[in-house]
């Protein structure tokens, strides 16, 4: 403990403070534009801390990986698509209860789970759990296998109105991970001999394609024939009574703490990431709830269960990062290759030989969250007057920054065209009445699904050991459970809207 | 109404402010000369960032920005082994601005098939590193020497696990090993170097390539070192025996360097060359690359040429005893 | 003919080409299972999922399939969203031609002005706006971050 009050005493020196804020506010305006995600906002931060102390450095890096998390709700509530890809659930209930006229409540609640959520995922990281990170090492292909599938198990409770849509949604979604080339040997497939189908589809500009394209063109769609307003009433609040935002989160603990272990475990195993956690997250606030047929139309428990997980997630990876020195996504992997630069190399030993560092690095984690909701707070005085602008003038400059986010990506044109497809897709989609969300989850899935399944094969040809390693059975029992509890769940709400079929909800997502 | 007109005209004010700044940072450079380089280099890394590539190149690029007067900035563009970012970097115009960092890949691409880039297609500038490969067990396997490994697995072909990014280096390491002692493993594709720790630690597979980057976890005891494939031992795990003296002729490491558009101005090569060759002489880089496990390996254009013309005949016979075919 | 049995038999088709293209890739060595797996499983289930979907929707009352197509809301504008697409495509299409920030500029203008009440009073506030655009994301992105945004094949 003592260790960690003077890494925090050395934290507020003002050198670092004001890296560890530049950082954040990094990282929240990165993430808060759809497209940019953490990774990217990192890679560009990574140039200007060459020059600062390796403490220093880190402590930017660590601000931009909390900032980014969370910064990704902004445009998650505010303009429905996912700032990153760890916002994706934040905006099933976040947006409806901001174009329900209460944007700043969304927001908040967002911002104040996304803390708590962090706070709370960051306690192992000081009572030297870094062991955690070795439950980790039980997960071999078979555990990874089945995880995504139990992972895919909650398209039932994804699924709208119509079961069948859902499931054909994701399927789509596992298939456009097979365009371009297999994940193992890199072998052309599905190309049609078309050099653009052989790069395949990454996966950023769809889901920004699928959310933000069609999304703003069925706000097109919706607008009069005389240019309307952007989607909030000139009346919306967005005053909001942080007391009382923070009483609503605490009032909900077993969602928080749910959530933020759903998030730090998904953070934990390597290669799996954020974009997993929140989603799956949300899905445990729906089957737990009371009123599950609600979700999806702005209730807060959605917003929290996926906005603490996004951040405990961080937590998480930072945990493995530090334990193996083995990246868990691409941030930490980015951030790896940082702490190798100023001449550390992460591993078994590191939190005990580096002690300074280390403890420096988890009370930078510490402050981060406390300082991310002041920075936010300035923040959103500049994004409310954005998004308050007129749709015909906010939707050009939004497109635009989507078409460099795709396009930053790779550095290739071919990007922004993946982002046009998926966006007449997307569109066609809600027009049809598919939910988007279980196609974004089978994107998410795919290549996961297949490289484990097929490394599992690759050790061991007997394929019951799916079944039978205890922790794969269990959770392939689980998905089962998972499918069959959300079924149930379907058709009791489809019987209380019988009974009251007035109450309608909306349809979007 | 009235807030719209707030948010205009506030928008009026920030358009104004840029446009001004805008004019004042337009103009500056145009009165700059227009000798090589008068504006960021991008060097494209076809590999993730944080993997060893990513790692090696950055820290090299930082140096070169000091030679050169420009930032070099790293962009990464990964995909299918590292061709697609090498095919993007051979579309790119050739004026210099654009390099690429090159490895092995470029060989053992070729000769599996999984692309039809070959080193030719690019302008050779400098070979920079190279990064002995280590073999590694995991921890809480029985062998305690290369030798009783061997014994084992000629009783059991084909069934120790050993994991590897199928057709590139750490599959041709192992395999070459396989060969030399005249043993078969069982190969389980683990795309990069993370995973593949990852599932050597959790025992998901026994052997793997690995480099002295991961000593850290030989202390932890997760992962043991068997034989490292140096002309002789090194210094930081004396008691760790090379391939040759357990009678492997086995000398293997990853060769990494810069390489340009066929067709980019000699002036800008050179340039380029002498950048390396300053960073590869800074006491910060060299120190930098050992804690990667990493080794200074300059070359110059010339010296590269042949090298790669040795290293891809080498590439392809070993290929073509590995069982791979060029379809 | 109903919408979901169009879309179904229009999944079936779209199933059997891609069937038949993942099965046009060579085995590769040392994987016992080759590319076209993964694809063609997934294909499978798809189709499957695809006459779901025709059989529930030729079973559903005609009633019923009237009340699920139901618009919501006031008459969709779907002429706008066609124009937002339209002009969207020209957008990429064109940037390989003239570069991000005429594209850019050209793109920001012409949206918003179609989209927008189509006043020439507002005409120099659009011009500004699309200006600013412009430089605000080449100076951010191509200036300081070094994100090299596309450059056209004239200019």
């Amino acid at each position: 403990m003592e260790v960690l009050f003077t890494a925090v005493w050395a934290l507020l020196e003002p050198r670092m403070l004001l890296s560890l804020c530049a950082g954040i506010l990094a990282g929240i305006v990165g993430g808060a534009i759809p497209g940019i995600t953490i990774t990217m906002t990192i890679i560009l931060a990574l140039p200007f801390t060459f020059g600062m102390p390796s403490l220093q450095g880190l402590a930017t890096m660590i601000g931009v990986y909390v900032g980014g998390s969370a910064g990704g709700l902004i445009s998650a509530c505010l303009l429905g698509i996912p700032g990153t890809p760890s916002a994706i659930a934040t905006t099933f209930d976040g947006f409806p209860m901001a174009r329900k006229g209460q944007p700043g409540r969304a927001v908040w609640l967002g911002i104040w789970a996304s803390c708590l959520g962090g706070l709370l995922a960051g306690i192992p990281l000081i009572i030297g759990a870094t062991q955690l990170a070795y439950l980790a090492l039980n997960f071999g292909p078979w555990e990874y296998f089945s995880l995504f599938i139990l992972t895919l198990s909650i398209v039932a409770s994804l699924a709208e109105q119509s079961l069948v849509k859902g499931l054909i949604a994701s399927a789509l979604g596992l298939l456009v991970t097979s365009f371009g080339t297999d994940p193992l040997m890199a072998i052309p497939r599905l190309t049609f001999g078309w050099e653009f189908l052989r790069m395949g589809f990454p996966f950023l500009p769809i889901l920004i394609g699928v959310f933000g394209l069609s999304q703003i063109m069925s706000d097109l769609e919706k607008s009069g024939a005389h240019g309307g307003a952007s989607g909030f009433g000139r009346d919306a609040d967005m005053k909001v009574s942080h007391p009382a935002v923070i009483r609503e989160i605490l009032a909900q603990p077993v969602n928080l703490i749910r959530s933020t272990l759903v998030g730090l475990w998904i953070g934990i195993l390597p290669a799996v990431g954020g974009s997993a956690a929140n989603i799956l997250a949300y899905d445990q606030a729906k089957k737990a709830s009371r009123y599950p047929e609600k979700f999806g139309t702005g209730v807060s428990e959605g917003i929290v269960a996926s906005e603490s997980s996004n951040n405990a997630n961080v937590g998480g990876s930072l945990i493995t990062m530090m334990a193996f020195g083995i990246p868990g996504d691409a941030v930490t992997a980015v951030m790896l290759g940082a702490l190798i630069i100023h001449g550390i190399q992460p591993g078994p030993t590191f939190v005990v030989s580096n002690t300074a560092i280390a403890y420096g690095m988890f009370a930078a984690y510490f402050l981060a969250h406390p300082l991310m909701v002041i920075l936010e707070w300035l923040f959103l005085r500049f994004a409310l007057r954005a998004v308050r602008l007129p749709q015909h003038i906010l939707a050009p400059i939004v497109l635009v920054l989507c078409v460099i986010g795709s396009y930053a990506l790779n550095n290739i044109i071919e990007n922004v065209w993946t982002f046009f497809i998926f966006g007449v897709l997307g569109y066609l989609m809600v027009k049809t009445g598919f939910p988007l969300a279980p196609l974004i989850l089978g994107v998410i899935l795919g290549d996961l699904i297949e490289t484990n399944y097929i490394r599992a094969v690759m050790t061991d040809s007997d394929w019951t050991q799916f079944f039978r390693r205890p922790w794969s059975g269990a959770m392939l029992a689980l998905a089962v459970l998972s499918f069959c509890f959300s079924l149930r769940q379907r058709r009791r709400a489809a019987k209380r809207a019988d009974a009251h079929p007035a109450a309608e909800g909306d349809v979007e997502f | 109404m009235l807030r719209f007109d707030r948010s205009l005209r506030f928008c009026f004010l920030t358009s104004f402010v840029l446009v001004a700044a805008a004019a004042v940072l337009l103009c500056a450079p145009a009165a700059a000369d227009a000798a090589y380089p008068d504006r960021p280099i991008k060097m494209i890394v076809p590999w993730a960032a944080g993997g060893d590539t990513d790692a090696i190149h950055r820290v090299i690029g930082a140096s070169m920005e000091k030679e050169l007067g420009k930032p070099v900035v790293v962009v990464n563009i990964a995909g299918a082994s590292g061709t697609v970012g090498a095919r993007e970097a051979m579309k790119a115009a050739p004026d210099g601005y654009t390099i690429l960092a090159l490895h092995d890949f470029i060989h053992t691409t070729y000769y599996t098939g999984v692309a039809d880039l070959t080193y030719k297609d690019f302008e050779p500038v400098a070979l920079l590193t190279a990064t002995p490969s280590v073999l590694a067990a995991n921890g809480k396997t029985p062998w305690k020497s290369m030798k009783e490994l061997i014994d084992d697995a000629k009783k059991r072909p084909e069934q120790i696990t050993v994991g590897v990014s199928l057709g590139s280096t750490s599959h041709f390491f192992p395999a070459m090993i396989g060969q030399a002692a005249g043993v078969k493993w069982k190969y389980v594709s683990y795309e990069g170097t993370a995973p593949r720790m990852t599932a050597l630690m959790g025992g998901h597979v026994l052997l793997g390539e690995t480099n002295l980057t991961q000593l850290d976890k030989v202390k932890a005891g997760q992962i043991k070192m068997l034989a490292i494939a140096t002309k002789a031992r090194v210094p930081e795990v004396p008691d760790m025996p090379t391939l040759k003296e357990l009678g492997m002729a086995i000398e293997y490491a990853v060769n990494r360097g810069i390489v340009v558009p066929k067709g980019t101005p000699n002036a800008a090569v050179v340039r380029l060359e002498t950048a390396c060759a300053k960073a590869m002489r800074e006491p910060a880089v060299v120190e930098a690359l050992k804690r990667q496990g990493t080794l200074v390996e300059f070359l110059n254009r010339n010296a590269y040429e042949t090298f790669l013309q040795m290293n891809d005949k080498v590439n392809a016979v070993l290929a073509a005893s590995l069982g791979y075919k060029r379809k | 003919m109903r919408r979901d049995t169009g879309i179904g038999i229009g999944l079936l088709v779209f199933c059997a080409v891609l069937y038949w293209q993942a099965g046009r890739v060579s085995a590769p060595p040392f994987v016992p299972i080759g590319p076209a797996f993964y694809p063609r499983a997934v294909l499978i289930l798809l189709a499957g999922l695809a006459l779901w979907l025709i059989a529930e929707d030729l079973l559903r009352g005609r009633a019923a399939a009237r009340k699920a197509a139901k618009p919501a809301g006031p008459a969709p504008n779907y002429r706008k969203a066609l124009l937002g697409f339209g002009l969207f495509l020209a957008y990429i299409a064109g940037m390989s031609l003239v570069g991000y920030p005429v594209a850019t500029f050209l793109f920001v203008l012409a949206l918003s002005w179609a989209i927008g009440p189509r006043s020439v009073r507002e005409l120099p506030k659009l011009v500004a706006i699309a200006a600013a655009t412009v430089l605000a994301t080449y100076l951010v992105f191509e200036k300081y971050l070094y994100v090299f945004l596309p450059q056209g094949r004239l200019f």
